[in-house]
């Protein structure tokens, strides 16, 4: 066994009850939704040629082809995508994992340095699982699954979908890697007042970006950037950019962090 | 022989405590030492140190010849915690498993063997363990992974009277095949009397003393007597410790006697006996005396 496979084992036994909660979780809403689609005899593609239709009729009869139906959202019965409620593991692993696995592999005699690089080791390996996951589902869901529920999917809602399925799974990727660091960076230094003072300007940091007119359209141009980047190159470099500033943020803490 | 483990000027302080201070030590290869002090005393903060768990204020490190720079761990070190951070769900199997991918030296073999010896159930989860069996999880790690400098910290904490000998008889032999520097640090000196060379005494985040433990037995003295003659006898000897009851009294001396010492203590009616040593332990804590 090598230090690696360690921290592999480590961070399992220390995710396991947190991942099989998610999975039931997300396995008895699968189920609910299901049973409750068949018991009302749900189907969203009938309901939406329906409305289609209903619409058709009311346009010829009064003469106005710009008449549509707006379907009010608390009558919608949107479901998050399986596959999506996975990504809670996202910021759960970013917490857990820095939080509950540095004592123990200190304690089995680990360096910082091997840490910190396993750890980073273990969020690639966790983002490229749950892109692949949520990639190869996607046919899935829109196949099979949408014949009896409506679900929204981050592929579709961002517009990944755009850039085929190799394309959709590197977004992915390297947003889910962005995510995990940035949690990693936040939860790496609880103890020091810098992660202190991260903190408070990432919580002010909303508002006031939100508030502000000014600022307001900047914070929305960087999240165009980031999730609605037209150029996968530069959606993967902005990623991958943001994700080196959180390691490095994340290091100057783990390097420094005690027993 | 040569240098273990080389700690010159070590300080830490928490606030305005002093947890240690400007604590100066050397290890040699091949030798069992002790690290005695009472809880608080500063061992368990003076071993995070030297073993990369925490940073000093001050002071310098070096382990195996190469200085410990802030945020590194010792190479070919094995530190066992009093408190292991074991994860609570792996098996006694696994966590063995993985302490041997931080051990190179490490002994698979031997690790087979101790799990029988110190009856632990390989496939018991840790946290089905008391805290005696923790601490023999952590104590197999250290024998089996026969690291240069192996370090227990309180390794005895929660084990039965059998399990202590157990264990003290194990790393004895062990230690007779396989040579290495062992620190072993507690508050037990009577146990360890005989499975150490040289102790370290600790205090205040300081060391009161460093000896053999021979030299401790040979110069640890109870001499009692008629007050007036004890005075005498005392004056301009190291007395670490002393008490009257009425016109007589005693005093715990530390230092060489003589023969001829021996039978002027006779002829003035004193008499002369060797100390136990959790009681010189005591006595030299409590009057808080600087070996210099």
């Amino acid at each position: 066994m090598n230090k690696m496979k360690v921290q592999l084992q480590v961070s399992w036994l220390r995710m396991k009850l947190a991942i099989w909660i998610l999975i039931a979780a997300i396995a008895v809403s699968v189920i609910a939704n299901f049973t409750i689609n068949m018991a009302l005899g749900s189907d969203p593609q009938q309901d939406a040629q329906d409305i289609a239709a209903a619409v058709g009729e009311l346009r010829e009869l009064t003469g106005n082809n710009d008449l549509s139906i707006e379907v009010p959202s608390e009558m919608e019965n949107v479901n998050v995508s399986s596959a999506n409620m996975l990504l809670i593991l996202l910021p759960l692993l970013a917490i857990i994992l820095p939080l509950k696995t540095f004592r123990p592999m200190m304690n089995f005699g680990d360096s910082r340095r091997r840490y910190f690089a396993g750890l980073l080791g273990v969020y690639a390996v966790s983002a490229i699982i749950l892109a692949l996951v949520n990639s190869l589902w996607w046919p899935f869901e829109q196949n099979v699954i949408r014949t009896y529920s409506q679900t929204y999917n981050l592929i579709e809602v961002f517009d990944w979908e755009q850039f085929g399925f190799i394309g959709a799974f590197l977004y992915q990727t390297v947003f889910y890697f962005f995510v995990l660091t940035l949690f990693n960076l936040l939860f790496s230094g609880l103890k020091s007042p810098i992660s202190w003072i991260l903190w408070t300007v990432l919580i002010a940091a909303i508002p006031i970006g939100t508030s502000i007119a000014s600022l307001r359209v900047h914070v929305a141009d960087f999240f165009l950037a980031l999730l609605f980047n037209d150029s996968l190159v530069s959606a993967i470099g902005l990623n991958l950019g943001l994700s080196l500033v959180w390691i490095a943020g994340a290091w100057l803490f783990t390097r420094r962090r005690t027993f | 022989m040569s240098s273990v483990l080389e700690v010159r000027q070590l300080s830490k302080s928490y606030g305005r405590t002093d947890a240690v201070d400007s604590l100066n030590m050397d290890l040699v290869e091949h030798t069992i030492y002790g690290l005695l002090g009472r809880n608080g005393a500063g061992k368990t903060t003076f071993l995070n140190m030297i073993t990369g768990g925490i940073f000093p204020d001050g002071g310098e490190i070096t382990v195996h010849g190469s200085p410990l720079k802030k945020g590194d761990v010792p190479a070919q070190t094995c530190y066992i915690r009093e408190k292991n951070f074991y994860p609570g769900n792996a098996r006694v199997r696994d966590v063995l498993q993985m302490a041997s991918a931080f051990h190179p030296d490490w002994d698979a073999k031997f690790a087979s063997k101790l799990l029988g010896t110190f009856k632990l159930n390989p496939r018991k989860k840790m946290r089905h363990l008391s805290r005696g069996m923790e601490s023999m999880v952590g104590n197999l790690i250290g024998l089996a992974s026969r690291a240069p400098l192996t370090i227990f910290d309180e390794p005895v904490l929660g084990l039965d009277v059998l399990m202590r000998e157990r264990f003290y008889r194990t790393l004895i032999e062990d230690y007779a095949e396989h040579p290495r520097t062992i620190l072993l640090s507690t508050h037990l000196i009577d146990e360890i009397a005989t499975v150490v060379e040289q102790v370290f005494i600790m205090e205040s985040g300081s060391i009161l003393m460093q000896e053999e433990v021979e030299q401790i037995r040979e110069r640890a003295h109870l001499v009692s007597g008629l007050g007036a003659v004890l005075d005498t006898f005392v004056q301009g000897r190291r007395v670490i410790h002393g008490e009257r009851y009425g016109n007589a009294g005693m005093a715990i001396v530390y230092g060489d006697l003589t023969e001829n010492d021996r039978k002027i203590a006779e002829s003035q009616g004193l008499t002369v006996e060797g100390v136990p040593l959790q009681k010189f332990f005591a006595y030299l804590i409590e009057e808080g005396q600087t070996d210099e």
